[in-house]
């Protein structure tokens, strides 16, 4: 009897404690909800989505998650602003982190300081440079939660590194001797190995190779430094590669089908790219020869790593009930577990630090210890330039680079034009 | 057996004609004063309605955030300011049918109560759209921020006059460009397939099928075969090539080589068309003027010279005529294929206008832009039509 009224007792305290929290936290969810949930993560990864989905329902059985494939992250971008517009948004998006600082500047997400302050989440706990792409420059606050996290990497082939004794460069300096050692000629002349291929279809895959020496592409005078003498020294030595024929700039249509091609043929030891794709890559090597993952060669101490992927955002326009369900259900998907279960399947990296430790972690680098390295440099990650013109700018250098380095244009003319673009976008956005 | 002329008994509405005409007129001044009003508030953001446009939007966001459902005089006052245009036309298709009513015999407003139905769902989903565009051209529309407001011609300057030139008049080339070509491979491959055709037996109609069958396949479905047709590393076409010793480009990602790339898809899709549009008209042409030229002693080149041509001509005027507008119009493809690249070679308007849209999201640029090129096409189309129908010979 007396253990039939404890257990009674302990039931009561534990629902008058849930009952102050609720009356306390203005954002509890107190009556059954259904709330949708708008990503961009293709048919491979349904099944595990609808676990997740189900494994959350278990926790919060107040709320019902449905989740809809929407479209690439272009397609989730054009509709979710759509949406917006209509005033018939969801609770819960995904949202590539390139559109971020303009949807916190223009009112599209919803800010989460007091949901977080509501639920006493430490926001020290989200990974530095994710943090710092879901602040916003303009008041402070976070505006999404780091879900689907990306950096470039470069992936390198080890079973020829291994065989060949070729070291991947640490520093900037040491490129040029590792190009050469990398790269295998047939006896015409031409390439049979490239030591290295770039990704020039996506500025976040070159341009920290001009930000860690100083090149800003759009600096505190409101000009562009694309042009300066630092960046034509840059783009000046990968043109001599390219032309040496050590290395290709991939770029335009199936650029980024062809680079991974080369890599899994074994004719490019190296390539720059999203580590996001460190499973589609396992898959394809199928075994057939061993490969790891190396970080971007220094200049100086600085090896930064531009923020890719995903992250996730409540829309303003959604009522306030949804709100309160859309914010338990990202916190969920983005913590612990499943974002490990993420990292795991997809590539993506966790958003927090506190997933970077402990037995699942653990369990995880021992299955694909490629990740260990990938996960180390986590701190040198940082996000684009906020500013919203900055990616009208960056593509046009991107397109200069491609001119330059496949159509063979003159550096200094080509990129003096573009700089004059650039500028030109510039003083239109102010 | 003798007929009697039933004489029809004059309609209930005929007799009320007047008054219901004024009733018309009065209702539709009315809707379009409020409409006017509604575009000065919600529009135009004139100071003095400032509370009026701040009350409904006020009780819309209660609705929307907090689920407290907004009065009827409320959501109706909302939707108005929030489609002022619409109402004004609602207003002028009042006065419309009050001025037919009173202004024309019964009869013939009988018979513009027939159409009453289709000029509505013109007016509002075809004059609408393009009047809407002139006004969003005028405004500082960004489609993520929330307020907008009318900044004059600043759009047609920055297009005209400013940064937005150099990419206007790219895309304006690279439209022509494309235009130019797939008029003339379509029309030309149409026409020698046709004539290919037109002699051939019975045992070519299935043949025949098959150079029109593209035409029916969804455009984005064959861009994606096509974008790995022709791709410079694995695509069939340089390895095609690669066996008479011939090293391909890379189609899509060289700037000299995308738009022809692009361009072979289109004539792909398109000839077939042309060529069954050619082999009907020329089924048409009687086969006594071939005789009569042969008898005078005319070969096969002076009988196409002069009869066939000529006689073809209402058709190829057609045919020009649609392609050019179509061609203009070019999107899918293109998206799909290189989505303007490389270095804005294949950038064609509409693409241009889709990614003013979607990527910066400066919508009031976008239609700053359409509005230029919709004034091109008009412009273009009436000159075609024009000259075509000096020149065109429609006797046979």
């Amino acid at each position: 009897m007396k253990k039939i009224t404890a257990l009674f007792m302990a039931l009561l305290m534990l629902l008058s404690v849930s009952a102050a929290f609720a009356a306390e936290n203005p954002y509890a969810v107190t009556e059954p909800i259904t709330i949708e949930w708008w990503h961009s993560n293709e048919d491979q990864y349904t099944e595990d989505i609808k676990m997740l989905v189900e494994k959350f329902h278990a926790e919060y059985p107040l709320i019902t998650v449905i989740p809809q494939y929407i479209g690439a992250g272009g397609t989730l971008a054009d509709q979710l602003i759509a949406a917006h517009q209509a005033d018939a948004v969801p609770a819960v998006s995904q949202c590539n982190v390139g559109y971020l600082a303009n949807y916190a500047e223009s009112g599209v997400t919803t800010n989460l300081e007091p949901y977080f302050e509501a639920y006493c989440i430490n926001k020290d706990d989200f990974v530095k440079g994710y943090r710092a792409a879901a602040t916003s420059a303009a008041d402070g606050n976070m505006y999404s939660f780091p879900f689907l996290a990306s950096t470039q990497v470069i992936y390198y082939n080890k079973t020829i590194a291994q065989a060949e004794g070729i070291t991947m460069p640490t520093k900037w300096e040491e490129m040029d001797e590792f190009m050469k050692k990398a790269t295998v000629k047939n006896a015409d002349g031409t390439t049979a190995r490239y030591a290295m291929i770039f990704g020039g279809w996506g500025t976040q895959y070159f341009e920290t190779f001009f930000l860690n020496y100083g090149v800003e592409v759009i600096k505190e005078d409101g000009t562009t430094g694309i042009a300066d003498p630092v960046a034509i020294e840059i783009t000046e030595k990968i043109k001599e590669w390219i032309d040496n024929g050590y290395c290709y700039w991939a770029y335009g249509s199936g650029a980024s089908t062809n680079m991974r091609q080369h890599f899994w043929d074994q004719t490019a030891f190296a390539v720059v790219h999203t580590c996001s794709l460190i499973t589609t890559y396992r898959d394809k090597i199928a075994g057939a020869f061993e490969f790891d993952i190396a970080g971007f060669p220094a200049v100086g101490d600085k090896a930064n790593t531009r923020l890719s992927g995903n992250h996730l955002v409540i829309p303003r326009k959604a009522s306030q009930a949804q709100k309160n369900a859309g914010f338990l259900f990202a916190n969920w998907v983005t913590s612990g577990e499943a974002s490990l279960y993420w990292a795991e399947i997809s590539g993506y990296m966790p958003g927090r630090y506190s997933a970077m430790q402990g037995p699942a972690y653990d369990a995880l680098i021992e299955k694909t210890p490629a990740y260990e390295g990938m996960f180390a440099n986590v701190d040198n990650i940082l996000p684009s330039d906020a500013r919203t013109y900055y990616q009208s700018c960056a593509d046009e250098w991107m397109k200069a680079l491609g001119l330059i380095f496949c159509e063979g244009a003159p550096v200094e003319d080509t990129l003096a034009d573009c700089a004059e673009t650039i500028n030109e976008i510039i003083e239109d956005a102010q | 057996m003798s007929t009697v002329a039933i004489k029809p008994r004059p309609l209930v509405m005929k007799r009320y004609q007047k008054t219901l005409s004024t009733v018309f007129y009065i209702l539709g001044a009315l809707i379009v004063l409020a409409g006017v009003f509604c575009f000065l508030v919600g529009d135009m953001k004139l100071p003095a309605f400032a509370d009026i446009d701040k009350h409904f939007k006020t009780v819309y966001e209660n609705q929307l955030y907090s689920g407290i459902k907004m009065a009827a005089f409320d959501a109706v006052g909302y939707y108005a300011i929030k489609f002022a245009m619409i109402v004004i036309i609602i207003g002028l298709l009042l006065i419309l049918n009050a001025w037919m009513l009173t202004g024309q015999k019964f009869e013939r407003y009988r018979d513009f109560l027939c159409v009453l139905p289709a000029i509505v769902a013109l007016a509002v989903f075809t004059y609408y759209p393009l009047l809407d565009l002139f006004r969003i051209s005028f405004t500082n529309w960004n489609l993520m921020k929330e307020e907008y407001k009318f900044v004059g011609w600043k759009n047609y300057t920055w297009l005209l006059d400013g940064s937005g030139w150099k990419k206007l008049s790219n895309s304006l080339l690279v439209t022509v460009q494309y235009t130019f070509w797939e008029v003339l491979f379509s029309l030309a491959g149409g026409l020698l397939l046709a004539m290919l055709f037109n002699r051939m037996t019975r045992y070519f109609n299935a043949l025949r099928a098959l150079v029109f069958m593209p035409k029916y396949i969804a455009v984005s479905t064959s861009a994606i075969v096509f974008v790995w047709m022709l791709n410079g590393d694995h695509g069939i076409i340089n390895w095609a090539l690669s066996v008479f010793g011939v090293q391909g480009p890379n189609w899509l990602a060289d700037a000299t080589y995308a738009l022809p790339g692009i361009l072979m898809l289109t004539f792909w899709r398109t000839v077939g068309y042309a060529m069954m549009i050619y082999l009907s008209a020329m089924k048409g042409i009687p086969a006594d003027y071939y005789e009569a030229a042969s008898i005078d002693g005319a070969d096969g080149m002076h009988r196409f010279r002069f009869i066939t041509l000529p006689l073809l001509a209402p058709t190829t005027l057609f045919l020009v005529v649609t392609t050019f507008v179509s061609s203009m119009k070019v999107f899918q493809s293109v998206d799909v294929m290189t989505s303007g690249g490389p270095y804005d070679a294949t950038m064609v308007m509409v693409q241009w206008v889709y990614n003013l849209s979607f990527k910066d999201f400066r919508v009031d640029r976008a239609a700053a832009a359409s509005v230029i090129f919709f004034l091109i096409l008009l412009l273009c189309t009436v000159i075609q039509m024009r000259y075509g129908n000096k020149n065109v010979n429609y006797d046979q």
